[in-house]
This record gives C-alpha cells, structure tokens and sequence, in this order.
C-alpha cells in the first residue's frame, strides 16, 4: 500500500487542542481535523503507513475494522486529493508500537466515528460545521466558559 | 424546556438570510434597551489613531474596558470610525429577542442538515464581506460587525457571567474583524522588546509566551503583550499593543513575583488566571508599539541558560498562523497572506528557555540590539 509524509513545507500544520490545524500556503486554503482524524494525521506525521494507521487506530477507538479501514482510507484519499499529503517513501515508524502501546491502557476505548475533513476556503465555508447546540426558551445557545 | 435545533426533518435549511436586517432589528433593540435605562454611556477610545466609541446601555458591561483604559480620551468632536453597542439582559432587565435563524438548519455540502454555528462562533448565511456574526461559545456572547459602516454589536445574557478572558481581552472579535480592513492583523503572540526594536513570541497556549513577556517587565525592556497583539507587515514589520493586560497561570505566579502585589483578582485564582492591569501599576512599562526585528518560539528546556538557536522560517510562520486561525473567527485567507508578509521579513529562532528566569532579558535585549 502506498506510503504517504505531509506536503511539506507547503503545508504549515499543528494539533491544537485535539484539532489537527492545516494550512497549504500555496491554496492560501486551510483545514481541521477533529477527534480521531486528528490521530490519524499524528501518525501520518510519524511516517507510519496507511496498513500501520489502520492497526493504530483500531487499537485505540472501539468499531467495525472494515469500518475503521475504509474510514481511514476514505480521510487519507480526501488528505491526497487536497495536497496535503503526497505519496512518499516508506519509512520505519518508530512511533508505531509507541502508538499503539499507548493506547493499550485500560481505560474504555472512545466509538470509531469517520473522520471529516473540514476545508476553508471563502466566508461562506469557514464554517466547520458544529455539533447542535441545544438552546434554553431564549432562543440563544447557553454555554459553559469551561466546556466551551 | 430545552428547545433544540436538530436536523430532522422537521427542520428546514434557512433560505433566505438577512444579515443587514439582523443587524438593523439588533440595533432598534438596542435602542429600546438603552432608552429604558435612561440613555447610552457613552466611552471613547483612540487605538492608534483609530477613534471607537463604546455605547453602553447600562454600565454592568462597562468591566470589559480596564483592558483597554490606556487608549480613553475625551469625547472628541470627530466622528468615531467604529461604534460598538454593548448591553445585557440581565443587568437591564430586558430579553434579547430569539435570533432569525431559530429553528432552522443549513444545508451542508454533503445535503444533510446541520446546525447554524460554527466551530469557532460563526452563524452561516450571516457573514458576508459587509457583515460578520459570530456567537461566541463560552462567553455567550452575540457580535455583529458591519465592517462597511463601522458599526457593532456586542451582546450577552448576564455582564457579570463574563469568562475572566474577556476581561483580559475584550472584544477580541469585533477589534479582530474591524481592524483586520485597516490593514492590522490581531494575532495571538506575545511581544517585548526597546522602543527601537522588539520580538514577537509565538507559540500555543502553555508555550511559554506568557512567562516570558512578563518576566521581561522585570527588566529594562518594554512591553506590548503577553497573548494578544496587533502585526502590520508594512511598510516593514510592526508589532502594537492592544490591551494593557497581562495573564499569568495561578501555578506560574512564582516566577514572575515582581507581579504578585499587582494581581486584580486575587480571589478569583482557585479557577482563573491571575489577570494584571499594567496600565495603572507599570504604565511606563507599556508600549505602543516598536519595529519586530525576529520572532521568537518559546521552548521550555529544564537547563539552566537560556539561548536562542536559528530555527526554520516556516517554523514561525506555522505557530503564528496556526495558532491565530485556531481562535479567530473570520481570520482566513487574507490574515494568512498578511501574516505571511510579516514572517518574510524576519527571521526566526527558538528560544531555549532556561529556568534562571533573569537571563530571559538580556538574551532577548543582545538579540534585538545586535
């Protein structure tokens, strides 16, 4: 299976907050990933391989594999086709067994839910789209600082 | 009753928004409010050479301004460029009415329905190049902006519900939207330096920014900001202040304790940062503004010296740019490219943060001035 490494340096990129933040500065376009598609650009960035991923992500979040494969394959064709991963050489992965060992902690593993890519491009699409926010009788979103 | 938008059926996408109407039927609100309570406050502030009067109905919300008390004039007889109305409920005893886009979804790209609030506050279908909306999750706090006319709104349930964050940096995307088509970019980086020169710290939350602008308060070096600060990459790269804060973890006071006696909410520390106002206790402190000579990424290392080692251009660019666009909203293509002019000009180096906290100073002074 091909190997894939981040389209750099034309794209800038950073996990903040559990969201991968990417930028490709020849596009000016930007893009996040939450959740497990933050992880699955970690290991991305450790050169593991898309079969690697697969193991790594499948010991850390709870689901089907073939759900989990083809969710994983589904975010790396969409990373590919927005150039911002590039086939690249295979690598080993040093952070594999990290990875995957790190997960093995004992604690409940989190559901599997298909990663999203979210791409900026223009005012109208800088909308990451977010889960629904309940409302109170006003009318208007009540949120905790601390949860927010 | 908890009343929520889902995307079911029974909800249909929004069709025709109109965010110029919003704004207007937010406004007359705002009117009525300010009429009930006997009149509008009126506060005005000359941020560099950019005349905003804040309109308050009421004074509860009128606690968000210490930030920006350095900047206060008198009323002047122009015509302010940007005037922000601010009120709320609870302190005025009126209810903001529901938003136009209750009970309604968007359609997304891939045709479902979704919710109207983005990640970062935006509501869809009510930003255009005219008017920006933005509900702020946390601070629950409404901005519109209308960047053509220079007027805002500024609205929350309770004034006294505020997050300590927008005590320390008020406003931050109504000033973000404005001030971005006056050619400065809010970013989120600290900066120190001389009057004749200074360095932008860049880096995410816990990186070390904070610790390292105020600990440089203790030394003959200026300030401009320990999180939040103004960039305009021509005609060659300026870093300029914004708020007269500064912000320091309640775990971290320790190392800087030349700003122990100065703390504003020393009560307040078991659950917020400890805020400083530097304004009154340092005003000399406090700069306006001075040319960037290099941007700085903080490291924490555990040696003893500090030191500054080359690090790749792109690297500074990536930690301003990712960091700016995580927080604001609105803040896409055009702040990448006029960040990207910034980091161009300047060169970029970590620094390697030692725990004797006085060489911080002198290494960034023999920087700037070599």
């Amino acid at each position: 299976m091909t190997h894939y490494r981040v389209n750099s340096p034309n794209v800038i990129h950073e996990i903040i907050d559990g969201e991968a933040v990417l930028v490709n500065l020849e596009s000016g376009s930007y893009y996040s990933i939450d959740s497990v598609g933050a992880v699955v650009w970690d290991y991305l960035e450790q050169g593991l391989s898309p079969g690697q991923i697969v193991e790594a992500i499948a010991a850390q979040f709870a689901g089907e594999s073939a759900t989990i494969a083809a969710g994983v394959e589904q975010l790396l064709a969409e990373l590919q086709a927005e150039q911002l991963i590039v086939p690249g050489d295979a690598i080993t992965a040093n952070g594999h067994s990290a990875a995957v060992n790190g997960a093995a902690n004992g604690t409940a593993k989190p559901l599997f839910e298909a990663p999203v890519l979210h791409k900026y491009t223009d005012m109208e699409d800088l909308l990451l789209l977010d889960p629904i926010h309940d409302v109170d009788e006003s009318g208007w979103p009540n949120t905790n600082p601390n949860n927010a | 009753m908890l009343n929520s938008i889902k995307p079911t059926a029974s909800v249909e996408p929004i069709q025709h928004p109109d965010p110029v109407g919003f704004l207007a039927d937010t406004y007359e609100f705002f009117q009525h409010v300010s009429q009930k309570v006997g009149g509008a406050l009126n506060q005005f502030y000359n941020v560099h050479g950019h005349l905003i009067q804040l309109s308050f109905a009421g004074p509860a919300l009128t606690r968000i301004t210490p930030a920006l008390a350095h900047w206060a004039v008198e009323k002047p007889a122009g015509r302010p460029a940007l005037t922000i109305h601010l009120w709320d409920d609870a302190s005025t005893g009126t209810k903001m009415p529901p938003p136009p886009w209750l009970g309604y979804g968007v359609r997304a790209s891939n045709g479902g329905l979704q919710g109207v609030y983005g990640k970062r506050g935006e509501v869809r279908g009510f930003n255009t190049d005219r008017i920006r909306t933005i509900f702020q999750w946390g601070s629950n706090v409404l901005s519109i902006v209308d960047i053509q006319h220079g007027q805002a709104i500024f609205w929350t349930r309770d004034a006294a519900q505020l997050p300590q964050w927008e005590i320390g940096s008020p406003l931050r995307n109504i000033l973000h939207l404005w001030l971005h088509e006056q050619g400065l970019q809010y970013v989120h980086a600290g900066a120190v330096g001389t009057p004749a020169g200074g360095v932008l710290l860049v880096g995410k939350g816990g990186s070390g920014k904070s610790t390292t602008a105020l600990t440089c308060l203790n030394s003959d070096l200026v300030y401009v900001s320990d999180d939040y600060c103004l960039v305009s990459p021509d005609p060659a790269p300026m870093a300029l202040n914004l708020y007269n804060t500064g912000k320091v973890r309640a775990d971290n006071i320790h190392r800087v304790p030349h700003l122990a006696p100065v703390i504003s909410n020393v009560d307040k520390l078991d659950q917020d940062k400890a805020l400083f106002f530097l304004h009154r206790f340092m005003p000399g402190k406090l700069a306006t503004g001075f040319p960037l000579k290099a941007i700085l990424i903080p490291r924490v290392t555990g040696r003893v010296d500090t030191t500054l080692t080359p690090a790749p251009a792109m690297t500074g660019l990536s930690a301003l740019t990712l960091s700016t666009v995580h927080q604001l909203p609105g803040a896409g293509p055009a702040a990448l490219q006029l960040i990207k002019r910034l980091t161009d000009q300047l060169p970029c180096y970590y620094l390697e943060l030692g725990t004797d906290l006085a060489q911080i100073p002198r290494v960034i002074k023999a920087m700037v001035i070599d």
